[in-house]
């Protein structure tokens, strides 16, 4: 991290990055949500018809439990957060599971990451200097997924946008789009298309996060909105 | 009459030895571990096991840390201090190779028993992501070779396996994984070993059940009857029932 980052403009939070993500969420989207910022997408789900699905094995659930009263033992995401059901969900064995995921039939997933290249590649289950790792479903995901969304704090994080990557690849080519705390890019054939900016950042701001080239998107960059009053989204500038 | 019901964990897995392969149903973090056959098999004293599991990174002194990712959540139940996961094996030093989705903890500053292992240089792991590990079983279990899965090629995971193109797209072999036993849990069982599981707890329990040349299975309940409409596992892939051991049951 250099100095030069901004110095007064507010970015997200965990949250907000989660908030953002979800607005992309449409109804009758089936969508993967991994462990750490992704799973926060499901604070912000409760009567629309986006079927989360959580890789083993139960899809369309409800939201979070929120009493002891509320918690079915047996009903769990795979991070653990107690969920309840509601009409239309599923629960199926892995293999169906992953039969969903690799089918092609999960609208989007979105992950968390060590590091994503400018290519879209992604790097999420080894660790620097580990003997072991940790790849879960995040493989069968990020290769079969129709559309795969990676959550990333770029600010205090260095190396974690990179022209190439430095750790093991969990899958080559596969990231669509970074959701950060300073806003939103897209990876198209290599080229990295600012979207969005959080208010208060420019693009220049922007580069000096990352080695990678930024370009602005051909439509020009817009400020990221958040469609929510929680106090919770932004750090405070 | 056929009756799979065996008195006890400890009867139920008597004949595991050292050296056996042993998959496991279950993913650690959500319920559906078997626990009680868990306990049972670790208290045999195995040595140089080879052990087929979603997750076998922690041991148990790990236990309580399950799912300490709170995020924003309102509630989040503690682990029961009773749940023995697979890497408690790893942890007793009985484990000589894993193949596993999760074999670290992935913890900068610290190992999990498996990591820990291999740093001694006395435990092998074979990391594979969790949709090739159920393939790999489901082949086991239906008496196919292997499948071809476009997850893993190009990648250290695909390294050194059979590649072949489908529609241009390159394709990893996943073998087969036949183990000696399987060992599972379920909600309830009929005398038979039909099985039916409960919600999230189904997990991986189905796949694993039938894949080994015997599999066992701890059940929270015998009924007299399942409705056949809603059976999960059929019988003939169970060889014994036991009860689990409430106090050591993660539903």
């Amino acid at each position: 991290m250099t100095s030069a980052q901004h110095p007064s403009a507010p970015s997200l939070t965990r949250v907000g990055i989660a908030r953002r993500i979800s607005q992309d969420f449409r109804e009758g989207d089936v969508i993967n949500l991994g462990v750490g910022v992704p799973m926060l997408c499901s604070l912000f789900i409760e009567d629309e018809d986006i079927l989360l699905h959580s890789e083993h094995g139960v899809l369309g659930h409800g939201r979070q439990a929120r009493t002891q009263d509320e918690v079915d033992p047996s009903l769990a995401t795979a991070g653990r957060q107690p969920i309840i059901p509601r009409p239309g969900m599923v629960v199926m064995d892995h293999a169906e599971s992953f039969a969903l995921i690799r089918g092609g039939h999960l609208d989007a997933t979105i992950l968390g990451a060590f590091q994503v290249s400018a290519q879209g590649d992604l790097a999420n289950f080894w660790l620097p200097g580990a003997v072991a790792g940790a790849i879960g479903g995040a493989q069968d995901l990020a290769f079969c997924a129709r559309r795969v969304v990676v959550a990333m704090q770029l600010l205090p994080r260095p190396r974690r946008f990179v022209n190439r990557l430095d750790l093991e690849m969990t899958a080559p080519r596969c990231v669509d789009r970074l959701v950060t705390d300073i806003g939103v890019i897209d990876l198209e054939d290599g080229t990295a298309i600012v979207r969005e900016l959080v208010p208060g950042w420019s693009l220049e701001d922007a580069q000096r996060l990352t080695e990678v080239e930024l370009v602005a998107a051909p439509e020009g960059i817009a400020e990221v909105t958040l469609k929510s009053d929680r106090n919770d989204l932004w750090t405070a500038a | 009459m056929i009756n799979k019901v065996v008195e006890s964990a400890a009867k139920a897995v008597v004949d595991i030895e050292s050296g056996a392969m042993i998959a496991f149903g279950g993913f650690v973090g959500v319920p559906g571990v078997p626990s009680t056959l868990i306990k049972a098999i670790a208290e045999r004293g195995l040595r140089d096991l080879t052990i087929i599991a979603c997750e076998s990174g922690r041991g148990r002194a790990g236990a309580q840390s399950y799912g300490t990712y709170r995020g924003d959540q309102p509630y989040i139940p503690e682990p029961e201090d009773g749940v023995y996961p697979v890497g408690y094996l790893a942890e007793l030093g009985q484990v000589r190779k894993a193949i596993t989705t999760f074999s670290s903890i992935n913890n900068a500053n610290a190992d999990g028993p498996l990591e820990a292992g291999v740093r001694r240089g006395d435990v092998e792991i074979e990391l594979i992501g969790q949709g090739s590990l159920c393939e790999r079983l489901r082949c086991g279990r239906a008496g196919l070779g292997g499948v071809y899965t476009p997850v893993g090629a190009g990648t250290k995971i695909g390294a050194g396996k059979d590649i072949r193109h489908f529609d241009g797209v390159p394709h990893v072999l996943e073998t087969a994984l036949r183990p000696d036993f399987a060992i599972i849990s379920a909600y309830q069982a009929d005398r038979f070993g039909n099985l039916i599981y409960r919600h999230g707890a189904r997990t991986t329990n189905p796949v694993v059940a039938g894949s080994g040349k015997v599999t066992i299975v701890e059940v929270e309940e015998v009924v007299d009857y399942l409705d056949p409409q809603h059976i999960v596992t059929p019988g003939p892939y169970v060889d014994r029932i036991v009860l689990s051991d409430r106090r050591l049951m993660v539903r």
